[in-house]
């Protein structure tokens, strides 16, 4: 595969051209070519796709997008070229399975495939949310570190360092990035899971330099978790991007590149959203050298990730991955809904139910996209971890039962869904345990959910 | 052909995206000698009002969007100089300087409200990323805007446009340009807080509200 200096080369010489000619002239012609070339079609009744043949289409697609089209760097405003043959045999060497963490909280993160029961998903909970302080960030992290169903955290920030509201890229913002890693690991060591691995180095962090200062050996991140690399939509990435993998290359972290195609925006509807989400695999291999990857797609309007047609392309991502490639990924949805919200249990199931029978792992889904401050709480993160330890054993044929029922639940009022209750309103702030109307909340949806046949495991 | 008949081919042309088609018959209307003025609002506004429709609906998408407002501007390329001719006045709706705040890079959604604030006719200077305090206030007396518009998809980014504000106050500019403040973890709570004048939760409210203030 082409080493990492060959991609710092490409970006400082490849083919000059205007971000806009890059995105109007370049990309979105070539994904509406490529819809036609492999005669892709959603269909937006069967959202968990049951064809292998659309999904190996969407994945060659991604290929020839890939390999025709390249990846844009903004700063350098050149191409990163990349051939065919480059392309196929990045897809050959991908990676494979991959361990993270230590000790008893040491896991293998293994690679899927459409229907397989046998293979249970890597299970990620939590998400970058900010909170009112770091107290009440410590006391999620604990939270979380009881569901004994993950298998790793993303882990949160807060809002205020002292007294004082911080803002990234100052100097408090990088001190907010250095205690958030502490005190998630602090969090973690003291609810007896030191070992368990933060997959999501550094949510606050808004370029390299925070990210680097926070990843100092001895404040708490270790070569045994994962950092998250961000792609810009489409098919674009950073000088930013790029120096974070230059620093984590040389320590030994494990990237995780993040990429997720919007539907409604340069990719078009949902059968370009796919290729697209399947083609920031690719380059996540190839040009971030990634052992793991995050994929997101979202809606252009709503900027969440539970419509139809994006739920169609995450079925579809999903099994055009799992069959092709040996690579570690998981799906990250947003929800509309948030903490309490009946809305937000619904479109986490139908999200997992999905990504999981597709071949997929997955992350709990973020509630009220993860925008609001003080809106992510371990109890339905809780749930979500649930639904994804046993989503593995529905077919796709019977996930999409569901999944046709559960839709039509929330569809209508996606767009005025309510972001839920804080963690203080959900939560006793003193002792760190949900409050008895939300216990009784999660029960009784739990129950909705079982009869319509989510096969938990208790 | 008959006015009405031309009106409704400029309209479907541009739903249709068809610059060339758009243009002939836009230089048709004035080898006849009809009414610019007439031929925006009667035909290319309607459509735009429509594309923005089927944008909303998930029928277009933003690529489509952008050329539809490429048309509009090439069509008013062509009428504006007539209007001027014939004594006439086209003004823009009003003049909006926006960007993303200062260490925020998240674009996609201010390029959404950007477009969508064009195709609805104003004249919108876009700064692009990262923008600084300062830079906004600048470039708003520059481009002598009436409306500075603050995108910020951070919590830690959202400060960034209370300073904006505050650079208004301190440079004595505060009731020069109106303040309208979006983007994801942004609500009208903060708005208020921060004093700003408008708020929006989508591009669809940007609009409607940046007409408001302008109005
Ligand atoms: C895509 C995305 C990215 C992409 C951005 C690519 C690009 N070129 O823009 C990448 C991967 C680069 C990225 C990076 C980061 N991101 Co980000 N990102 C998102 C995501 C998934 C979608 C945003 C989006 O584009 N939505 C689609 C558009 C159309 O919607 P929108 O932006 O909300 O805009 C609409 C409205 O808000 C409104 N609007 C927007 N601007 C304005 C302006 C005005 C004046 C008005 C009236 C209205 C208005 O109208 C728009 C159209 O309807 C959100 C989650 C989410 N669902 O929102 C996270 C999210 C915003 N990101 C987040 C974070 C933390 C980051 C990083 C810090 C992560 C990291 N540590 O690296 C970095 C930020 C770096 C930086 N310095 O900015 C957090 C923010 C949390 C918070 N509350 O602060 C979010 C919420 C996700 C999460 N919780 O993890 N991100």
């Amino acid at each position: 595969m082409i080493d990492f200096v060959e991609i710092c080369r490409r970006v400082a010489t490849g083919r000059l051209v205007s971000e806009e000619k890059f995105d109007r002239v370049l990309f979105y012609p070539k994904v509406k070519e490529l819809i036609q070339r492999y005669g892709i079609k959603a269909d937006l009744e069967n959202l968990v796709n049951q064809d292998d043949g659309i999904a190996d289409a969407v994945f060659h697609a991604a290929v020839d997008l890939v390999s025709e089209v390249g990846v844009y760097c903004p700063d350098s405003q050149r191409i990163i070229e990349l051939s065919r043959d480059e392309v196929l045999e990045a897809v050959r060497e991908a990676p494979g399975p991959c361990w993270f963490g230590e000790d008893k909280d040491r896991k293998l993160y293994p690679v899927r495939k459409p229907d397989s029961p046998d293979i249970p998903p890597w299970c990620h909970i939590g998400g970058g949310v900010i909170y009112e302080n770091e107290d009440i960030a410590f006391k999620v992290v604990e939270g979380i570190a009881r569901i004994s169903e993950a298998d790793s955290i993303s882990m949160p920030t807060f809002r205020r360092l002292r007294d004082m509201p911080i803002s990234t890229g100052s100097p408090a913002g990088l001190l907010t990035c250095i205690r958030s890693v502490e005190v998630a690991r602090s969090a973690l060591r003291q609810s007896g899971r030191s070992g368990m691995p933060i997959l999501n180095g550094i949510p606050g962090a808004g370029s390299a330099v925070e990210t680097i200062a926070a990843s100092c050996p001895g404040l708490g991140l270790r070569p045994s978790d994962g950092w998250i690399i961000g792609f810009l939509s489409e098919m674009k990435v950073s000088f930013d991007a790029l120096n974070k993998c230059a620093f984590l290359l040389n320590t030994g972290g494990r990237i995780g590149p993040e990429g997720g195609s919007i539907l409604g925006g340069y990719c078009g509807g949902p059968e370009g959203t796919a290729i697209t989400n399947c083609a920031y695999f690719i380059v996540g291999i190839l040009v971030m050298k990634g052992r793991f990857q995050i994929s997101f797609p979202t809606d252009i309007n709503l900027g969440c990730s539970t419509t139809r047609g994006v739920l169609w392309g995450v079925g579809v991502t999903s099994q055009a991955m799992s069959r092709n490639i040996n690579y570690p990924f998981h799906m990250l949805g947003y929800c509309m809904g948030g903490p309490m919200t009946k809305s937000y249990f619904y479109e986490d199931t139908a999200y997992l139910l999905v990504a999981i029978p597709s071949g997929a792992s997955a992350q709990s889904c973020a509630p009220a996209k993860a925008v609001v401050d003080n809106h992510m709480t371990p109890l339905e993160l809780k749930y979500s971890a649930e639904v994804i330890r046993c989503a593995h054993k529905l077919s796709r044929e019977e996930a999409n039962e569901i999944v046709k029922r559960l839709v039509p639940k929330y569809e209508d009022n996606l767009s005025s869904a309510s972001s839920g209750k804080s963690y203080q309103e959900c939560f006793d702030v003193k002792t760190g345990y949900p409050k008895k109307e939300y216990v009784d909340f999660y029960s009784e949806i739990k129950k909705e959910m079982a009869n319509m046949g989510v096969p938990f495991d208790y | 052909m008959e006015t009405e008949e031309i009106l409704a081919k400029i309209y479907d042309a541009i739903i249709e995206l068809d610059e060339a088609k758009t243009l002939e018959m836009v230089n048709m209307v004035l080898n006849e000698g009809l009414d610019a003025i007439e031929v925006i609002s009667q035909a290319m506004s309607p459509a735009m009002v429509e594309v923005g429709k089927g944008f909303e609906n998930g029928k277009m998408f933003l690529p489509e969007l952008l050329l539809s407002a490429d048309i509009y501007q090439a069509a008013m390329n062509i009428l504006q100089p007539k209007i001027l001719e014939a004594g006439g006045t086209v003004e823009a709706l009003g003049k909006v300087v926006i960007g993303t705040v200062k260490g925020d890079i998240h674009a996609i959604g201010k390029n959404l409200v950007s477009t969508m604030l064009r195709t609805a006719g104003f004249e919108v200077h876009d700064l692009g990323i990262d923008v600084p305090p300062l830079t906004f206030v600048a470039q708003a007396e520059k481009f002598q805007a009436d409306v500075i518009a603050l995108s910020a998809l951070l919590t830690t980014t959202m400060e960034s446009q209370r300073v904006v504000i505050e650079a208004l106050t301190v440079e004595g500019l505060r009731d020069r340009f109106k303040v309208i403040v979006g983007g994801a973890p942004v609500s009208r709570q903060w708005a208020e807080e921060i004093k700003a004048d408008g708020y929006g939760k989508d591009a669809v409210q940007a609009v409607e509200v940046t007409k408001q203030l302008c109005s």
